[in-house]
């Protein structure tokens, strides 16, 4: 192994780049599965959303209204069309907030005076306006085991419902335990109190995004509802979709247009992460396939050059084991230089941000590292496996007559 | 240059799994490497209807910020108002578009039995001078159109079809969002990669008749539009810029009587920034840290392969060392052993090269996943083959395949240079 010590500095070299690059890329995507693979404490599936629009007064095709009609009729009448289509199970409205997959936030606080001089509790809330039906349609779950169906009572009876936040990086802000029951107000709105009914899972604007801030559901008034969110029964989208007739979607004034499924927005929303995460990949099994081919050359060359010294270990009562253990262990000892050279190196990528702006603890850093040298491992015996079967098939007597 | 070709035909009969493994491995360096490369061109180089790339500058957003100790800000895109006053009649701009800088989905009906979604945006008559929509049927609309805001517009041919199962259909109604306009024009599809200029239908739209060119309170400084600016040839982005940012100081004396101020963001912005995505109503675009883990990709991508080349070059050279120790008996001098090595090893990397190319532009042409975004998610996206095969990418491919050659090569090439000839012949 020393004899080849010039080829295998490069090796060496080449090795502790890729443990690196693999390493970054590995955590990367190790981090980013911790925060996809978080719990929801919701049901998107059968899911479908409509923008809702009106016909404004200078258009010429706009309905003048008398006093039966209005705009909230107009409204009743198209969630009345949509709910007794065979295939929908309940229809809401909401805000553009209300919604998953959007990436709006809307930010605003509740707080709680203390007396005294004690310092007011106060919550970051990412604000969700909806009907309650449209907490039916997202099935969104309290923490406390609530249904669906219990919460959507709860905000249509004035209270607020708000959720946890992902991280909880300073001890002394307030948790949202502290909130359950209470009256709060918003931030600069001292006016109107709102009363805390439950805590509830929260929405997350991706699946690859943590929850920065808590979520807020509360009613929503009829002018701003922007959007019907429709869940039909299960695996009927299709059904749904092909059975609604212009009709159904246009009452008086109002109409709904580009009606999308939870999974078309869910795709749009997210293309770029996917992307991400597939050039990652193919970054990674390109240089997988570097390491692979380097050592296959390199040994593939060696076993020419050593077939004299393999042929007399051979010779010397060596078995096929014992040339593919030799073979294999030089691949390992590169590996392991390699990685302790890029150690100080991984060290400092371990420090650093996640996609997600978080860091990996020790356990998941170890796990990373361990992906790395694994996959790293497997590639290196692949590459050399070759060279080493030929090396255990050489012809001795022809190699050694020369000798 | 013969005898190298027959040199590297002999190299690879004698080893030719070592042989092999240099091309494949060549060649899958420069696949990836041009992948990137031309996934990042496409963004930048002109291709109609963004013709204009080059001379193009847009302005978008406006970001206002209160001068007393709160610092409350606010920031969105333009008024017809901001925009003018920001950008209207500058030096050295040939031309200038007011124009909705994103697609609105809308519903869409014409004779054909259903109605459907299509992206439509609002735009002057100037748009259509800025850039260089391909016209198949009717005109395109007039400035009188546009400023009056009449109801016509301009429609796509795949919309054309849709609507009217025809391209014949100037003249005709179609409603828009439960509206009607009347076609003026059909023009060819256009790519979604072209995010500025882009779209299924185009509403003539001229602001000059909207109350937004009143100015009465604070909101009219806000609204959903932008300006695109035609730069002449021999102006240069600085020079523009450098009057915005004077009219941006004439704004502040504007908005010190309410105690707001505005907060200038590089504004107007270039195609590698609009390209870039890395800019926003109420932050600087800053290309530094994109540039830096572009720089560092582009580095591993011919670093790893290089490092790896060049082992295998040491393996075919100690192969070669009674050649080159004959060579050097006779005279042969370093420098043209050097030079020998290099030039071999560069047909070598060409030849892994010719064929990393060709699959990088078959993969960059047929593959529209490497484009896609939230907004172009599942629409035509494929980009224009002058986007992706031309001159610039040929060179880069050229380059990319000397700078690996060189990196791989020069070091086994100065140590087989180094060799004792007696060494050399005597070494098996």
């Amino acid at each position: 192994m020393l004899n080849e010590w010039r080829p295998n500095i490069w090796l060496v070299l080449e090795l502790v780049i890729v443990v690196c690059v693999l390493y970054a890329l590995f955590s990367s995507l190790y981090s980013t599965y911790l925060i996809y693979n978080r719990s929801e404490g919701m049901e998107l599936n059968d899911v479908y959303f409509a923008s809702l629009n009106f016909i404004e007064e200078d258009n010429e095709n706009h309905a003048p209204y008398d006093s039966i009609h209005s705009p909230e009729t107009d409204y009743a009448l198209l969630l009345a069309n949509l709910r007794s289509n065979p295939y929908v199970e309940v229809v809401g409205g909401g805000s553009p907030n209300s919604l998953p997959y959007l990436y709006n936030y809307w930010g605003t606080q509740i707080e709680i005076p203390q007396k005294g001089d004690r310092t007011r509790l106060q919550y970051q809330v990412n604000k969700r306006q909806m009907s309650p039906d449209m907490l039916r349609v997202l099935r969104i779950h309290g923490v406390d085991g609530q249904s669906p169906d219990e919460l959507a009572e709860l905000i249509a009876k004035g209270d607020i419902i708000i959720s946890d936040r992902d991280y909880h990086n300073d001890p002394s802000e307030a948790k949202v335990d502290d909130f359950l029951g209470k009256d709060v107000y918003f931030y600069k709105d001292s006016l109107q109190t709102h009363h805390v009914g439950a805590i509830a899972y929260g929405m997350r604007r991706s699946d690859f995004e943590p929850m920065w801030s808590g979520n807020l559901y509360m009613n929503i008034n009829f002018s701003d509802i922007k959007y019907v969110g429709i869940r039909v029964k299960p695996g009927t989208g299709h059904l749904f979709a092909e059975s609604l007739s212009e009709s159904d979607m246009q009452v008086g004034n109002l109409y709904l247009s580009d009606l999308k499924s939870i999974e078309d927005m869910r795709y749009s929303a997210q293309i770029e992460k996917y992307q991400d995460i597939r050039n990652k990949i193919i970054f990674a099994v390109f240089v997988l396939m570097v390491i692979f081919l380097g050592f296959l050359g390199s040994f593939w060359f060696r076993t020419q050059q050593r077939a004299s010294e393999i042929a007399i270990r051979k010779v010397s009562g060596a078995s096929d084991r014992a040339i593919y253990t030799r073979f294999f262990g030089e691949g390992m000892i590169l590996l392991a230089v390699s990685i302790v050279l890029a150690l100080p190196l991984i060290y400092g990528l371990s420090k650093t941000e996640m996609p997600g702006g978080w860091t990996l603890d020790v356990t998941q850093t170890a796990t990373a590292g361990i992906c790395t040298v694994l996959i790293l491992a497997i590639l290196i015996v692949a590459g050399i496996y070759a060279p080493a079967l030929k090396a255990t098939r050489i012809d001795i007597a022809e190699v050694l007559k020369n000798e | 240059m013969r005898q190298k070709f027959n040199q590297i035909i002999y190299d690879i009969r004698r080893q030719p799994l070592i042989g092999t493994v240099t091309i494949i491995a060549t060649a899958l360096s420069i696949f990836l490497f041009m992948v990137v490369a031309i996934t990042e061109r496409v963004k930048v180089v002109p291709f109609s209807p963004e013709s204009c790339r080059d001379n193009l500058l847009m302005g978008k957003y406006l970001h206002l910020q209160k001068t007393d100790e709160t610092g409350s800000d606010m920031s969105s895109g333009l008024s017809y108002y901001t925009a003018k006053k920001l950008y209207e009649n500058l030096d050295g701009v040939e031309r200038e578009s007011f124009m909705e800088p994103d697609l609105s989905a809308t519903l869409v009906k014409g004779t054909t039995q259903k109605s459907f979604s299509a992206y439509s945006r609002g735009v002057d008559a100037e748009f259509f001078r800025i850039f260089d929509h391909s016209l198949i049927s009717g005109t395109f609309f007039t400035d009188a159109e546009s400023d009056a805001n009449m109801p016509v517009v301009v429609i796509s041919e795949s919309t054309a079809r849709k609507a009217f199962n025809s391209i014949d259909c100037v003249g005709m109604p179609i409603i828009i969002q439960h509206k009607k306009y009347i076609v003026r024009g059909v023009v060819k599809d256009s790519s979604r990669l072209a995010c500025s200029a882009c779209g299924d239908i185009f509403i003539a739209k001229g602001y000059h008749n909207k109350k937004e060119d009143v100015f009465s309170s604070l909101s009219d400084y806000f609204g959903g539009i932008a300006v695109a600016l035609l730069v002449k040839d021999d102006s240069d982005f600085e020079h523009i810029r450098q009057q915005v940012i004077a009219r941006y100081k004439e704004l502040d004396t504007e908005l010190a009587t309410d105690n707001w101020k505005s907060v200038y963001h590089e504004a107007p912005f270039n195609q590698e920034i609009l390209a870039s995505d890395n800019f926003g109503s109420n932050w600087s675009p800053d290309l530094s840290q994109q540039n830096r883990v572009r720089n560092l990709l582009y580095g591993i991508l011919l670093i790893l392969p290089a490092i790896n080349l060049s082992t295998l070059l040491h393996s075919r050279m100690r192969k070669r060392m009674n050649e080159i120790g004959i060579r050097r008996a006779f005279g042969c001098s370093r420098p043209r052993i050097i030079a020998d090595i290099i030039t071999e090893n560069f047909l070598f990397t060409l030849a892994g090269g010719i064929i990393g190319l060709a699959l990088g532009i078959i993969f960059a042409i047929t593959y529209s996943g490497l484009y896609e975004n939230m907004e172009t998610a599942g629409q035509n996206i494929t980009p224009a083959i002058g986007a992706v095969i031309n001159a610039g990418t040929i060179l880069i491919a050229i380059a990319v395949c000397f700078i690996l050659n060189l990196i791989s090569a020069f070091v086994p090439a100065w140590q087989a240079s180094r060799l004792n000839p007696v060494e050399a012949i005597n070494a098996k």
